[in-house]
């Protein structure tokens, strides 16, 4: 007990800064915006959600933010698992070569789409030479989740590693040394106890696909909005803070929503192995 | 608790409130000594070098510059609005509106900035706020090398192969293409939906509508569009650099926006305020603005650069002589919102 109260007393700084650095400012923007009380933001918010310009941005939030997880799911987990199973010498350079886009810019990498998704770009100029004439990708839905996917990959990437990585191997040896194919042993061994970590990967993935502003602006632009591109425009535009506040919820509890899904898959899949 | 257990809860709370008080600043009241501007955030070490150490070296007031977009700068002012820290603002003629209509800004009088004396007519507020202290102009920018006449008319939009691009609401040029749109298509400047009429019928054709003026300027570059709505300042730099663009005045629909000087009501250094807008409308300081960062000056006897004048001919030194105006400022303040979903579901589908 003794050791416990000093270890309990050091948590405080860190849980202050928490609660005046995020906390209040997040609380105090959702309810509290300039100009603006929770029951201005609650009627915004009501509007919002009954809007019919506004309710196929919603819908198209969640089908870019749903589609880039599951691309990078299905990319991400792959490279995860050859990393893990790569020997010692290899796996940290191919770690860090995964991780290397993290490093650069968000700008600079979306500027390397425009240069290859617009009409005079590289995708244009082969589908021209191959006699299918020039394509306009930039600007679309496709261009947004081309742009999500490179962004995010990476961290999917990190979090099915972490999982896949701490598993005792000799758990898939002997699975097959029992007389499991490959694909058995992989789809009832190595799956299952490497849930936990792509659930993780998933909802970061699907949270900062939501939240995302640069890449949405730069390859969508004005015709295919996004709920952070919206709630930009409310700020940087009309200056209406309430309405901005409410978009901010609605992608807040788009957020929780699939944080408490992945929490309950998580539990399930824990329950079933 | 245990001693041990006080002790180490004193120590991080006494570290976490030394850390949170050594990062801030007292608050500013009555403070002659330094000058907070709010500023664009662009070109800011070629504004410290042409006004503010130049100014700094003048008064001896130390110049703290505070930079952002107009609107985050705005919202920056509402909220410290009861104790405002900052004492000048530099923003767009619409947004400076705003920033009038919340209560903001206060009165200048004229006696206080003797240089206002030497600003062309229009650039003085007609409500007795800040000045313009410079200004840019709505045209059409090109690619000379994919379009054979320079497009002199709001009808030229889209009349030639390559495609074009529109400003977004969300940039200073959208709202001015409204106004011109419907000096062109309607009535005049003050009819806003004869304006939106036209833009929707080219919305649907333009292959982006641009946030930034670098995203125009190297869809231009890049030959994905041949001609776009945008401000004169947006082409010096590729004219400079030899690109293949051009800049087009309108012969109808000739609308200009300026960026203003501001004083804040109730701000801590009034009289340095004062004096800040005062130099910077002075001549000799408004041609090194226009040297250093392509502002075309307000002050009658400062000259507009050479490559001001390429670009935008006659205009450059003397809008209001030239049919361009800045149309009714209050209506865009009014409207903001309304135009921003007007824009979306008619122009931007």
């Amino acid at each position: 007990m003794l050791r416990r109260v000093p270890m309990a007393a050091l948590l405080i700084p860190g849980l202050a800064v928490l609660l005046f650095a995020f906390g209040y400012p997040v609380a105090a923007t959702l309810a509290w915006p300039p100009d603006g009380d929770p029951a201005t933001v609650a009627r915004e918010t009501g509007s919002l959600l009954t809007d019919p310009y506004l309710l196929p941005v919603i819908a198209r939030t969640v089908r870019v933010s749903v589609l880039t997880t599951a691309i990078c799911l299905l990319l991400g987990f792959p490279v995860a698992y050859l990393i893990s199973r790569a020997p010692a010498r290899w796996s940290g350079r191919l770690l860090v070569l995964a991780i290397f886009p993290l490093l650069l810019n968000t700008v600079v990498r979306t500027y390397g789409w425009i240069v290859v998704l617009g009409g005079n770009g590289l995708i244009s100029e082969v589908s021209e030479a191959l006699g299918l004439g020039r394509v306009q990708l930039l600007y679309t839905e496709t261009a947004i989740v081309l742009g999500l996917v490179q962004l995010f990959l990476p961290l999917m990437i990190l979090s099915c590693y972490s999982s896949l990585s701490q598993q005792d191997r000799r758990l898939e040896e002997a699975a097959r040394g029992l007389g499991s194919s490959p694909g058995r042993a992989f789809r009832t061994v190595v799956l299952p106890l490497a849930t936990p970590g792509a659930l993780v990967g998933c909802t970061l993935v699907f949270a900062g696909a939501v939240t995302a502003f640069t890449t949405p602006q730069l390859l969508g632009g004005t015709r295919e909005r996004l709920l952070s591109t919206l709630l930009y425009s409310r700020v940087n535009v009309s200056l209406d803070w309430p309405s901005a506040s409410a978009i901010a919820l609605v992608m807040t509890a788009l957020v929780l929503a699939v944080s408490a899904l992945s929490g309950r898959l998580g539990k399930i899949g824990s329950t079933s192995s | 608790m245990s001693r041990a257990g006080r002790g180490a809860a004193v120590l991080a709370g006494a570290v976490a409130l030394t850390a949170a008080a050594s990062s801030c600043a007292a608050v500013r009241e009555d403070d002659p000594g330094t000058l907070v501007v709010s500023t664009f955030s662009f070109a800011t070490e070629e504004f410290m070098q042409v006004v503010g150490e130049p100014f700094e070296e003048e008064t001896g007031i130390e110049v703290v510059l505070d930079t952002g977009t107009n609107a985050g700068r705005l919202t920056k002012l509402r909220i410290n609005k009861e104790a405002p820290d900052t004492d000048v603002v530099l923003i767009s003629d619409y947004y400076a509106r705003i920033g009038a209509d919340m209560g903001l800004f206060a009165e200048v009088d004229p006696a206080d900035v003797p240089a206002m004396e030497g600003i062309q007519p229009w650039a003085v507020d007609p409500e007795g706020y800040g000045p313009a202290y410079t200004f840019q102009l709505l045209g059409m920018l090109y690619r000379t090398d994919m379009v054979e006449e320079a497009p002199d008319s709001w009808d030229d939009l889209g009349s030639a192969p390559g495609g074009y691009a529109l400003p977004d609401i969300s940039v200073s040029a959208g709202p001015m293409l409204v106004l011109a749109a419907g000096e062109r298509y309607g009535s005049g400047p003050s009819d806003p939906d004869a304006g939106f009429g036209a833009l929707a019928e080219r919305g649907p054709g333009a292959l982006q509508f641009y946030t930034r003026s670098t995203e125009l300027t190297s869809l231009l570059e890049r030959g994905e569009v041949a001609m776009a709505p945008g401000l004169d300042n947006f082409a010096m730099g590729s004219v400079e650099a030899g690109q293949p663009v051009g800049f087009a005045v309108p012969d109808e629909g000739r609308v200009m926006t300026a960026n203003t000087v501001q004083v804040v009501r109730g701000a801590p250094n009034e009289a340095g305020a004062l004096a800040f807008a005062d130099f910077l409308l002075r001549p000799e300081v408004q041609e090194g603005i226009a040297e250093a960062m392509y502002d075309k000056p307000v002050a009658v006897e400062a000259d507009p650069t050479p490559l001001m004048e390429e670009v935008s001919g006659e205009a450059a030194a003397d809008p209001a002589g030239s049919g361009y105006h800045q149309g009714d400022l209050e209506m865009i303040a009014r409207e903001r919102s309304a135009w921003l979903d007007r824009f979306t579901e008619e122009v931007a589908r």
